[in-house]
Order: structure tokens, then sequence, then C-alpha cells
């Protein structure tokens, strides 16, 4: 059970981290990776088809910098950087994609 | 209680990368667990001089990275490679290069790629964060 | 499948071209400081890092160390599996015959089975 981290949102990159995840994992999408959950954008689309075992996360404090709030679907769970420490220790390791 | 080692692979003001790792680790500190190392890689190198001058309304990072370390006396260890390169030096090195005048901030250290390995093969978790 | 990580067994994913910044070069070293000590190391080229692979490189032109000179020495320093996701390959109009040595095809989804059985994965 892996956290995968992403912090950016080239289409490569988070192809890439996609095919990376088993369905016990989980990712959180963190600084420039949160814009890849906004509702409509295209690469959105890409975690609709994820399985729902897979545990979808987005760090509060790198939202609100963004002032994006309100455009992330319900299915990402918020979480600060506290819960992001509670987060990798309830997954084996961490892998960030970068 | 958990161990947490922490890569630094971003410059200050570069990227958010450094800011993250900041964020994180005090997040882990206040949340009761320690840190066993944060090594800080590539980029990261800047994060140690003790040369930075930001303007007045942004967080002087390498100051709160060596607030951070002294208050909790962390282990913060500067790639060799990584530092020479990007002209962070210690006493040591200037004295090996003859160099005009060291750089490092107090409470840094630097060391080799050893000391990122068994970072991570003693820690808990690893954390890295890169631009 | 998905088995139990390994405490010696470490993964490192390189995904950047050799030329534009250091984090390939950067990879490399630490691919090769894991060898060196011993470590059972896969490294995998991804995305652009596949362009680390290819044939006739020389940074000379530009002033700029040839990373790709490195690559023939990994097995020499003991890494255990190089892999290049054939996808990207395809993608950039690259075949085998165009890189510096012959690299095993990363089947779709192994990737998975390889970040499960390591200790620690690290991409670059």
């Amino acid at each position: 059970m892996t956290l995968h981290t992403l912090n950016k949102h080239t289409n490569n990159l988070v192809q890439l981290c996609m095919s990376a995840l088993a369905v016990s994992d989980s990712l959180l999408l963190f600084e420039d990776g949160v814009y890849a959950a906004l509702v409509n954008a295209e690469l959105q689309q890409n975690f609709a088809t994820l399985p729902a075992s897979i545990g979808l996360y987005v760090l509060v404090e790198d939202l609100e910098a963004r002032g994006i709030e309100g455009k992330i679907p319900d299915r990402f769970i918020r979480i600060t950087y506290r819960q992001f420490v509670n987060l990798s220790l309830t997954c084996s390791k961490v892998v960030n994609w970068n | 209680m958990s161990s947490f080692s922490i890569i630094v692979q971003g410059a200050p003001y570069s990227s958010q990368a450094a800011s993250s790792a900041l964020n994180f680790s005090k997040a882990a500190l206040e949340s009761g667990h320690s840190i066993y190392r944060v090594f800080f890689y590539q980029d990261g190198a800047h994060n140690a001089s003790s040369l930075v001058v930001p303007p007045q309304d942004e967080i002087n990072l390498p100051k709160s990275w060596q607030a951070l370390i002294n208050t909790h006396k962390l282990d913060a260890v500067v790639c060799i490679a990584s530092a020479l390169k990007r002209g962070i030096v210690d006493a040591n090195e200037t004295d090996r290069y003859a160099l005009p005048a060291s750089n490092i901030l107090e409470g840094f250290t630097i060391g080799g790629l050893g000391l990122w390995l068994d970072a991570t093969l003693n820690s808990d978790r690893v954390l890295n964060f890169a631009p | 499948m998905i088995s139990e990580p390994q405490k010696n067994r470490w993964l490192f994913v390189t995904t950047r071209s050799p030329w534009t910044t250091s984090s390939a070069a950067s990879c490399m070293d630490m691919v090769m400081t894991a060898a060196i000590f011993d470590q059972k190391v896969t490294l995998v080229f991804c995305n652009d890092g596949v362009y680390q692979l290819l044939a006739g490189q020389n940074g000379k032109a530009c002033g700029i160390k040839t990373l790709a000179h490195q690559i023939p020495a990994l097995e020499l320093y003991g890494v255990e599996h190089i892999y290049v996701e054939q996808s990207a390959l395809e993608e950039r109009g690259l075949q085998e015959r165009d890189l510096i040595q012959p690299v095993t095809p990363l089947p779709y989804g192994q990737i998975q089975s390889l970040i499960a059985e390591s200790l620690a994965v690290f991409v670059f």
C-alpha cells in the first residue's frame, strides 16, 4: 500500500503516475498537482476512471493558495499537512512523482 | 512516534519544493514524530546558504530551516557534490580548495550520498520534495 | 502479482531528458551510490527519460558532460535490472536499435509490482 504524491499537472507525468497506482494505493495531489483535479479539466477525467478503492487526496494549503477550493470534485478528500504526515504513516511508503 | 527523512531538491524561491518540505517537516515534528535527517540535494543545497537575502515580505527559507534544525537538533546534511558545484562551502572545503570564504549556515553539515542511503534505510518514511 | 517489499530493493524512475536539467545526472548518482552499497537496484527509463539512452550523444557541442557515457557502467556497478518504457520510445519515434545498448522493455502495469516489492522508490 503506497502513498503516491504528485506535485505537477503535466500530462505525461499524470499518466505515468496513474499507471503506477495499484488498487489499494492512495494518491495525494499537492503543489501544482492540485490543478490536475480541477472539475472539467481534461486531466481530471483520468481520476474519474480510477477504482473506488484508491484513496484520492488534495492538500488544502495548496488549494487555498491557488484559490480553487470550490473547484475540486468531492471524491478528493481535503487534508492538511498534519494529515499528510498521518497518511504517509498509514501507507507503507511514499513515492513522489515530480 | 515514527521517524522521517526529508529530501529537499529545490532551491529556495525557485520552486515550491523547499517550502513544502519545510511545512511537512514542521507538521511531522508538531505531531510528535522525529526527523532522522534532512538531506539537501541538487539545487536544494542553496537552502544552506548564509548569503540569502529575500525581500522583507518573503520568508527567509534558509533561516527558517536553520531555526527548525537548531530547535529540534536535526541532522541537516547538504550533499557534497551538489554543494560544491553551487558554491555552498564550509570551512573545510574553503581550506581544501583555497576559496575566499565559506558560506554554509551554522547547523547544516556537508556530507556524501551515503548519508542519503543511510537515511532511507533507517527512517520509517522518506519524503522527497523536488521541483 | 503484488509482492511484499524487500529490505534492500530500490527502484529509480528517471523521466527527464539528460540535457535541460541536472535531474537525470542526479538520478544516476543515486543509482550508482545505492548499487555500490550492495543494494538491489532497478532503474526504469520513462517519458523523456528514454532520451538518456540514445546512442551517439555528445555534449561537447554544448559544453555539457555526456551522461549517456555512464549508461554502460551501470551493469559494472551492479545495477540489477534496467528497463525502458516501450510506449515512451514509440511516442518519440524511437526504436531499440537507436539505443546505446539493448534494454529490456517494461511491460505495461509492471511498474506497480516493481514499486510494491521495493523498499524505496525515487522518481527523477
